[in-house]
């Protein structure tokens, strides 16, 4: 068949529609040798076309591409099978909702959750430096930044369960004029997103109380929590969160430097704009107001540096695919096919994923945007951008050299950007309320 | 005498293809010869030269200067030498008459790409080359990292297990970050602070059960778990003694009850009254002698400080309990039996992607349209046992991409009948999806599975290799390079005959189409890649 591509390709293109028309037995045996993987760009417009027959309900075409996308995609395959599988998956699942069955429809994900142990969750976030990378520049910063404190209140919005402590923890426990007391409220409600733990926070804040007490770190762990709202959707809960945020629900007293650290957390707000709102005020905008007003030392922001959430589903299909083959190829370096570590891994993205193609409205929670965009948004908001220090690149210098070779950092202006073979991965920045730094 | 073979042709290791660069046929040696000021580096005058991929990779050590060709050993390099008729002198090797070469790594990403950071010796740029872009094929026994070059696999081997970091429990880590984050929630860092000597906090409960009686009613705060260390060193637990450095927030945990906490508190409060006789003082004894919903936030509080203040098995105890109440699903649910693949199993499977499912093999008579229920096992969907097996490429295939898209648009139109909706089912009564995952929820969907057109119609569930004998087929088409004309490249719009199969005649125009334009111009050997197919063919 390779004769095909060669320079007699020509006498086999379309131009020839005998080829369609070849007897079906000749096909036959051919499909045996199925098509392996096919090239990335190729798997892109595959998909595209896809989704393009799905939006114009032309489903014979979309069956037909599925066909093809299914014969390629494999979940224990090439990076680009794995990648195709799990995009595969998400068309096809929001496929299921062009067409809304007899029965009722919840709307929940075709893929599996699953929950992990504690102690599964502190290898899980270890196993790339994706998540770990977050985690180092935002302490190294949170550190620098509450030197000579003596008491130290974070709110934490993150969905990695508290990961990122331990190390803090560990880090003021050896600071030379001794620890300060140091407090983490985290919020009760939290995106029904990956990673899952089979424990409830109040007990990973038991956890971390005993650690800090093994460090000889004053430490106080506070959930906040609104129970009505227990059962109600997300955007619900952080509406009603942000009336939460003020002084006196937080707690925040005086003498303490409060930090706020958000970690692949903003994207959950939404950005749509209130009808009402002149100033195109979204929810995610009244966050970082809130967040501004309570006049924190420092504020950390975290996230993936891709920007997810065009109202085009062809714009976020071309973009998705061409960043989540980060993470996927960045497993497929160290970790062999079969890894269930990595499968659950690339499970979990592939639940982002299916989120981002597969919903839409208020289901679609997933609304990142890139660090560029989002340091603007802070920009707007009054917020200062801060630089990180030496001490800070050469410890991110250090953790990246004891993974695989492929990681990198760059700084963009004052963003600091996890690199993988050179492409921008997860942006991390550091944010003043204040123009005066004291 | 050994032959005049070119350097790549000899450089048998070079097979190893290099993944980062995705030169799948990496152009021939090139020796780039710049005459170009080089900051930086000590000489100027210094030769560049750009070695292929393949030659770095090579196993070949000694390299002749004059024809660049390669010998594992100096004394075969001796020999060829010799074959080149050098003038005496020359014979001697003498470096000075040689001018000073410098090499750059052919990945363009890479740092040492730019001729300003060339390395200066062949040995550094072929070990920096396998090292950073060439496949690991060595791997450490005992920590499982992998490495490039032999030497640093040994390197590595020495020190391994030397300097890593032991948690209680036995797992073992070499970065101490990951240490420091699994030992603070390790089960063992809990059992070991029950062996601590019990400090205080109970004048705190005190001024709980005193102080907050009139905020009971208040505002309800949910429960602070605390600890704080005792500033005195207080070996006996005296509660006297035991400075009030509560944070003001301990007292303030009101324990007025909201709703969340009361099964928590419900729960905890059989645990209490098993640490009450550990707890040497009185006072902890007065806690659960108010209401019992009251009691209940108290407890918690207190048990957590408690459980901080004595550590013991309080942790161990609650966290069980909060364990069982959380019952621990980590493991996916097992697929069902292995059936035939019907569409109703395909949906199924689809929620359960890491299981396989040990699917029937393939039986060949089979028409492609009809490839549900005869096959050898979806790829997505329940990958099957076969594919896990192997992981050396299967037989290259037989079929090229456009072919497959030609085939597709056949089913299309055999199939006329059936559709996605209703492959994807809306009324049937048999055969519905198992529920047994809530979160499968738009999987209610239900098929006749009599239906055969439906099961044609969506033709999921044929294998998929993982040969990647396509790669080379697809890649002298400058087709999928560019971008960003994605969506003309549906030509939908120009297809607007409407038939199934003009729809797909587009798709197959798109990709496949520009067989045609670039048959003539591309050579099958020169590659044409963006920096974005190099990555991804990766």
């Amino acid at each position: 068949m390779k004769t095909e591509v060669r320079g007699n390709g020509a006498s086999i293109s379309i131009q020839n529609p005998s080829l369609f028309n070849t007897p079906q037995d000749s096909i036959t045996g051919a499909l045996k040798g199925c098509l392996g993987s096919l090239d990335g760009a190729c798997i892109e417009k595959l998909l595209l076309h896809c989704a393009s027959a799905l939006e114009n309900n032309d489903v014979t075409l979309a069956q037909q591409v599925m066909w093809v996308l299914n014969n390629v995609a494999s979940s224990v395959g090439d990076t680009n099978q794995r990648l195709t599988s799990w995009f595969l998956r998400a068309l096809i699942s929001r496929a299921s909702r062009v067409c809304p069955t007899a029965m009722n429809f919840n709307g929940g994900s075709m893929i599996q959750r699953r929950l992990m142990t504690v102690t599964e969750l502190a290898g899980y976030v270890d196993l790339i430096p994706w998540h770990r990378y977050g985690f180092c520049v935002s302490n190294s910063a949170i550190f620098k930044a509450v030197e000579g404190c003596t008491k130290v209140h974070i709110l934490d919005f993150s969905i990695t369960h508290c990961m990122q402590w331990p190390t803090l923890i560990d880090a003021l426990a050896k600071r030379p004029d001794g620890p300060p007391s140091l407090r983490i409220t985290v919020l009760s409600c939290r995106p029904q997103v990956p990673p899952l733990l089979n424990v409830s926070k109040e007990e990973v804040g038991h956890r971390l109380a005993n650690f800090a007490k093994f460090r000889d770190v004053p430490f106080e762990f506070h959930v906040k929590d609104d129970p009505r709202l227990s059962n109600e959707s997300l955007a619900v809960q952080f509406e009603s969160l942000l009336t939460q945020l003020t002084r006196s629900e937080l707690d925040l007293r005086e003498d303490e430097a409060l930090v706020i650290n958000c970690q692949n957390w903003l994207r959950y707000l939404s950005d749509e704009t209130k009808g009402n709102s002149a100033h195109g005020f979204s929810l995610r905008d009244a966050f970082l107001d809130i967040i501004k007003g309570l006049n924190p030392r420092i504020t950390v922001v975290v996230d993936e540096d891709s920007d997810l959430s065009a109202p085009s589903l062809s714009s976020r299909i071309t973009t998705c695919f061409n960043y989540l083959w980060i993470p996927f190829d960045a497993l497929d370096t160290f970790l062999p096919k079969d890894s269930s570590q990595r499968l659950e891994y690339e499970s979990d993205i592939g639940h982002k994923i299916e989120n981002i193609i597969s919903f839409e409205g208020f289901q679609r929670i997933e609304r990142l945007e890139s660090g560029a965009k989002l340091s603007q948004r802070m920009e707007n908001a009054g917020f200062f951008s801060l630089a990180f220090c030496e001490e800070t690149i050469n410890e991110v210098k250090s953790l990246l050299d004891e993974h695989a070779s492929g990681w990198g950092m760059k700084r963009e202006e004052d963003m600091l950007v996890l690199t993988w073979k050179g492409h921008n991965s997860v942006f991390a920045t550091a944010w003043a309320s204040t123009k005066l730094e004291d | 005498m050994p032959a005049e073979l070119d350097n790549s042709s000899a450089a048998s290791g070079g097979e190893a293809s290099v993944s980062s660069s995705g030169n799948q046929n990496p152009p021939p040696k090139s020796t780039v010869k710049k005459k170009r000021s080089l900051p930086g580096m000590p000489d100027p005058d210094a030769e560049v030269i750009a070695l292929s991929p393949k030659t770095l990779l090579a196993t070949n050590r000694f390299v002749c200067e004059i024809c660049n060709k390669g010998f594992q050993r100096d004394q075969n390099l001796q020999l060829h030498r010799r074959g080149h008729n050098l003038p005496w002198k020359l014979r001697q090797r003498s470096s000075n008459e040689v001018r000073k070469k410098v090499y750059v790594c052919p990945e363009p990403t890479c740092v040492h790409h730019d001729p300003s950071r060339a390395l200066g010796d062949l040995t550094g740029i072929k070990k920096h080359f396998c090292r950073k872009h060439g496949e690991k094929k060595w791997k450490c026994d005992k920590c499982s990292k992998k490495y490039a070059v032999q030497s640093d696999w040994k390197a590595h081997a020495k020190i391994c297990g030397t300097r890593e970091y032991k948690c209680d429990c036995g797992t073992v880590f070499s970065r101490r970050d990951s240490f420091i984050t699994h030992r603070a929630f390790c089960d063992a860092l809990a059992e070991e602070s029950a062996k601590a000597p019990p400090v205080p906090e109970l004048p705190k409960q005190n001024q709980n059960q005193a102080d907050a009686d009139p905020k009971s009613d208040s505002d309800p705060k949910p429960p602070a778990i605390c600890y704080s260390p005792p500033r005195a060193p207080a070996p006996e637990p005296e509660p006297a003694k035991a400075p009030p450095v509560v944070p003001a927030a301990a007292a303030s945990a009101a324990p007025a009850l909201p709703q969340s906490t009361s099964v928590m508190s419900s729960s905890v409060l059989p645990i209490q009254s098993s640490e009450l006789p550990e707890n040497p003082t009185p006072i902890m004894e007065g806690a659960p002698v108010s209401a019992p919903a009251l009691t209940g936030v108290n407890i918690n509080c207190s048990s957590s400080t408690g459980s901080v203040s004595n550590g013991s098995s309080s942790n161990s105890s609650s966290n069980s309990v909060f364990a069982s109440l959380f019952a621990p699903s980590t493991k996916s649910v097992s697929l069902q039996p292995p059936q035939p693949l019907a569409f109703t199993d395909l949906i199924r499977s689809l929620s359960q992607p890491d299981r396989p499912a040990d699917l029937a093999p393939s039986t060949s008579a089979e028409p492609i349209s009809l490839c549900l229920s005869t096959n050898h096992g979806s790829s997505i969907f329940g990958t099957a046992g076969q594919e896990r097996r192997q992981y050396a490429p299967p037989p290259q295939p037989t079929m090229s991409a456009t072919a497959l898209l030609q085939k597709a648009a056949q089913m299309g139109a055999a199939a006329s009948n059936s559709s996605l909706l209703r492959g994807l089912g809306i009324v049937s009564s048999s055969s519905s999806i198992s529920a047994q995952h809530d979160n499968l929820q738009w999987g209610q969907t239900q098929v006749e599975p009599e239906n055969a057109s439906i099961a044609a119609g969506l033709g999921l569930g044929l294998p998929c290799d993982e040969s990647s004998g396509l790669k080379e087929l697809m890649m002298g088409t400058p087709v999928f390079g560019p971008k960003q004309a994605t969506l003309d490249f549906l030509g939908l719009g120009v297809a607007a005959s409407g038939t199934p199969n003009g729809d797909f005649s587009a798709l197959i125009t798109s990709i496949g189409g520009g067989l045609d334009v670039s048959a003539a111009a591309a050579s099958f050997g020169a590659a044409d890649f963006t920096s974005k197919d190099n990555r991804r063919s990766s």
